[in-house]
């Protein structure tokens, strides 16, 4: 990688994100699967009865409960039906904390598609860069400031995505 | 591999991908509600070079297609350049 002896003026940050939802889905699909369901189904349906219970579900069980969007006690295809349509049990408050904070979060609609600004409104040459505050990856109790490095030296900001 | 959902699991995911690829320089993480990434429209790549004085010196187009490192290494020599005259 041609960033390999950065000189001591300048600073990179590489900044790792996530694969951003798709709409109506909270887990990222392969190639070779239709939607979210199949994928589980793959993974963890282990006698193939088209359910997923909490024993077979071995990642946990805030994963599970995410995954469960009916709050039926099982992940199936009606979590999320081909279709696209939803399939929220809004009768009680469990999971909304979650719903309103994008991942996992079968609602997306108002949401749609999230970090698809237009290319003018994305910083440009000239424009005082975005600011952040965000922690290390080796070390996630020290923050960065992106405006701390003003006045002292360039920073270069490579975006990534680890999947 | 699912997709994290909290901070502490894209931390973790993040971790691993630094020890993996094994890169001379440090990470920093969004959090998953993606302010950092939909400020920058960083997804799924994308360089930049902020200057010296705070503002983007270089804004590189959209990954993959248009993730252009050699474009960056234009820019840093650039803006060393430029910090170099003034000094």
């Amino acid at each position: 990688m041609i960033l390999k002896s950065l000189p001591l003026l300048l600073t990179g940050l590489i900044l790792i994100l996530g694969h951003p939802a798709m709409a109506q889905q909270g887990a990222k699909t392969e190639g070779k699967y239709q939607n979210v369901w199949e994928l589980l189904k793959d993974k963890h349906d282990k006698n193939q009865d088209g359910k997923i219970t909490p024993d077979e579900y071995k990642r946990g069980e805030e994963k599970f409960k995410i995954h469960d969007k009916n709050k039926d006690g099982v992940i199936s295809a009606l979590d999320y039906p081909a279709d696209g349509s939803k399939n929220r049990d809004r009768s009680t408050r469990r999971g909304r904390g979650r719903d309103r904070r994008g991942r996992g979060d079968g609602n997306r609609e108002d949401r749609d598609r999230p970090g698809r600004k237009s290319n003018s409104s994305l910083p440009q040459p000239g424009d005082i860069a975005p600011d952040f505050r965000l922690p290390y990856s080796h070390d996630s109790k020290v923050t960065v400031k992106l405006s701390s490095f003003a006045g002292k030296r360039p920073v270069a900001l490579i975006f990534g995505s680890y999947t | 591999m699912e997709d994290p959902t909290t901070d502490s699991e894209r931390l973790e995911v993040a971790g691993t991908c630094m020890a993996n690829l094994k890169l001379p320089m440090f990470a920093v993480v969004d959090k998953v509600d993606d302010k950092v990434n939909q400020a920058y429209g960083g997804h799924p790549d994308r360089l930049y070079l902020v200057g010296k004085d705070g503002k983007i010196s270089y804004a590189g187009g959209k990954g993959p297609r248009l993730f252009n490192p050699d474009e960056l290494e234009d820019a840093i020599k650039a803006e060393l350049k430029k910090i170099k005259k003034s000094q």
